[in-house]
């Protein structure tokens, strides 16, 4: 049904306005898509007709995500790039940010994390700089909503409470920030008092849900959580139900029934869960992260030039001509340059590849792929230096063709996930492909899936529409460092070095195939009971096959060998051994093939 | 130079000592129309194959896949002990057919 809203004419604009706005605040937490989309719809021409900017875009932005998160994610984009480019055309900067502020909610949503961290860092200051009048609690309140996913509580509380102290907070962010609040403590109560300072939040929650009738997105959860920390385990499992959301809801009411001693139960509604998400990220998740990707990094053109256009206002007439060619020249040229590599990659790689004489133009895409490749894997070390029982140190030398080699890590519930990769082939569609490796594994592994799960879902997606046979090897290893166990899973990768005590040897483990190529492949799962004290070193084959001037290879020996002569105390010190080695081996000879090593060892030295 | 050629009903190809990146789109090519036949038995003859980088694995797969799917077999044989290494790691040998040179 269609709770018709029609537009008042006349002088009493205002009072409607802001009974549309608390309106389309309470639609937004239903699924009430035809009502949404008609009190919004109304709202943006009053606010337009009043020249109310900011409500305007405000209303815009609210749709793009209404839609994006209740009926498609493509749509919901589609209405946001109308809305940047609508503000663009009319050089209005409120709309401008309400744009990058949905979209980086969006891709928050998405799984691009630390994209959507930065851009919402860069909205807040943006806001702060142009509007310092206007609230910038939405983008605080995205940044807690990431911060729980990543579980960093405390940090998720810090946003939750500067969205507080913003001016002009509306009513929903608000009840939103305090929400966050509330579940933050929950999270970190161990203590009375800790239970004390949530019992407040929650009561200061309470209040403000009630006096607004809202309930701040996060649903029933607050309640489950109060429910819960006062031993109502029975009410704690009412609420979990009654969460709306389903990915929210499902681990919700698996820990209810856990409470309530329903072990079945809750295993039966974790499977659900495992089932449910996998339908969510299924192999088109793999095309739809980098299709994304290269759409965010378009935006971020747009948001420069954005940036200059703003910066040179007061020049404008003298400037304006030559901005305006800047712009677009800057413009064409990235997006011509994004099209080509995602539209004609392999076919523009190959020709470059036959035409020496276009050698500029591919030292320039060279250029590309080593910064994709060095951008996806981290490079800050030491990697824990508040951990003294965890010792990481990894290190990429790419060649001048770059390959697609690829490492990463992630601590997570004190588990600690590693890989090492290399992607078949070289240059730009290689570095692409190892982006979107990066990216699986960082989801795969933010979900707690064990290695062989990780191993069964990436070739399940890189397998999709694989129609050029490009492949990945991967060594994939979670270290649970309470107990000092590792498992791990090797997908056609060369076998690490574990050492004992300066004692070197290779792992003899389960050649699982490369991934990418045969869907229906399994993949066996290994373990080492106890892994403390000892060193594991993973490498890929630029290492072992690194050629002198001589055509003779490195090999395994020499690695050995290395290894064996050497007293190894850390990850860095062994790593930067092998390098120096490798280095003077190779001497004056071109490096064909980039050079990758991950070291890790768990446990008190 | 890649050989190629029919015995006993079977294609017979065999494949130069290297087949690394810079390699690896010739041997695609000289290949390319001996795969074109349907239910072709080939047989990869790796007698002189000493090195097999992973642009060649690709090689190998693309053209077992294409061989296959028009109702032929497909195997490697006379594979030395380095090649055979990285069939292996790689997991080649639990899809492909590899018969070993002694």
């Amino acid at each position: 049904m269609l709770l018709s809203l029609p537009v008042m004419a006349g002088g009493d604009g205002q009072e409607e306005i802001e009974r549309m706005r608390k309106e389309m605040y309470r639609l937004y937490s239903t699924d009430s898509l035809d009502r949404f989309m008609a009190v919004t719809d109304n709202l943006k021409k009053l606010a337009r007709s009043h020249d109310n900017e900011q409500l305007f875009y405000k209303a815009w932005s609210n749709q793009a995500l209404f839609v994006f998160r209740k009926v498609s994610r493509s749509q919901g984009l589609d209405i946001v790039k109308e809305e940047r480019e609508y503000a663009l055309e009319n050089d209005e900067k409120f709309g401008l940010y309400a744009a990058s502020s949905a979209y980086t909610t969006m891709m928050s949503s998405i799984g691009l994390i630390d994209e959507a961290e930065k851009g919402l860092y860069e909205s807040i200051g943006y806001l702060h700089r142009y509007f310092p009048e206007e609230s910038a609690a939405v983008d605080y309140i995205g940044l807690a909503k990431i911060y729980e996913n990543k579980h960093d509580y405390q940090k998720m509380m810090e946003c939750a409470r500067l969205a507080l102290q913003e001016p002009n907070v509306s009513d929903i962010h608000q009840v939103s920030a305090k929400s966050y609040i509330c579940v933050g403590l929950a999270k970190m109560t161990k203590t009375p008092e800790d239970k004390k300072r949530f019992e407040e939040a929650y009561q200061d929650y309470l209040q403000a849900s009630e006096k607004y009738g809202l309930d701040g997105g996060l649903s029933t959860i607050p309640h489950f959580y109060h429910a819960k920390l006062n031993g109502r385990y029975a009410e704690a499992l009412e609420y979990a139900k009654q969460i709306t959301s389903k990915t929210n809801r499902l681990p919700f009411v698996a820990e209810g029934y856990e409470l309530n001693g329903n072990y079945r139960q809750a295993y039966e509604v974790y499977k659900d869960y495992k089932k449910f998400t996998d339908s969510v990220n299924t192999a088109s998740v793999m095309q739809q992260t980098a299709e994304y990707a290269l759409q965010l990094d378009v935006a971020r053109a747009e948001n420069e030039t954005k940036d200059l256009r703003l910066a040179n206002q007061a020049l404008w007439m003298k400037t304006a001509g030559m901005i305006a060619v800047l712009t677009l020249a800057f413009l064409i040229f990235y997006l011509l340059r994004r099209r080509q590599q995602l539209k004609k990659l392999r076919s523009a790689y190959d020709r470059l590849e036959e035409t020496t004489t276009a050698k500029e133009q591919m030292e320039s895409e060279l250029r590309v792929a080593r910064n994709i490749q060095l951008a996806m894997v981290p490079s800050k070390f030491p990697a824990f230096p508040d951990r003294r029982d965890l010792d990481l140190y990894a290190s990429m030398t790419t060649a001048k063709e770059v390959g697609g080699d690829l490492y990463d890590y992630l601590l997570q519930d004190n588990q600690l996930y590693f890989c090492i990769g290399d992607v078949s082939g070289k240059g730009v569609p290689a570095s692409m492909l190892m982006a979107v490796v990066v990216n699986l594994f960082r989801m795969f592994a933010k979900e707690g899936n064990t290695p062989a799960q990780m191993m069964m879902r990436m070739n399940e997606a890189l397998s999709t529409e694989n129609s050029n046979g490009t492949f990945v090897s991967m060594f994939i290893g979670v270290a649970d460092l309470t107990v000092g166990r590792l498992d791990f899973c090797n997908a056609g990768h060369n076998p690490p070095v574990i050492i004992d005590v300066q004692h070197p040897s290779f792992m003899e483990l389960e050649s699982n195939v490369v991934l990418g190529l045969w869907p229906e492949a399994e993949f066996v799962q290994e373990s080492l009971e106890d892994f403390r004290g000892k060193m594991l070193l993973l490498y890929s084959d630029g290492l072992t096959e690194a050629e002198n001037g001589w055509q003779e290879q490195f090999e395994e020996a020499r690695l050995t060998d290395a290894l064996k002569s050497h007293r190894l105390t850390d990850a860095r010190s062994t790593v930067e051994m092998l390098r120096q080695e490798v280095k003077s081996f190779v001497g004056n000879a071109e490096p064909s093939d980039d050079i990758t090593m991950l070291c890790v060892s768990v446990g008190e030295k | 130079m890649t050989k190629i050629y029919e015995q006993d009903g079977k294609t017979i190809i065999q494949t130069v000592s290297r087949i690394d990146t810079a390699m690896a789109g010739q041997f695609e090519q000289d290949i390319h129309d001996a795969l074109q036949k349907p239910g072709a038995h080939v047989e990869i003859d790796c007698s002189q194959l000493t090195y097999l980088a992973s642009s060649g694995l690709r090689v190998i797969q693309q053209s077992m896949r294409q061989v296959m799917a028009q109702g032929g077999t497909f195997k490697m044989t006379n594979v030395g002990p380095k090649v055979y290494k990285v069939l292996a790691i790689t997991g080649f040998t639990k899809f492909i057919k590899v018969e070993q040179s002694l």
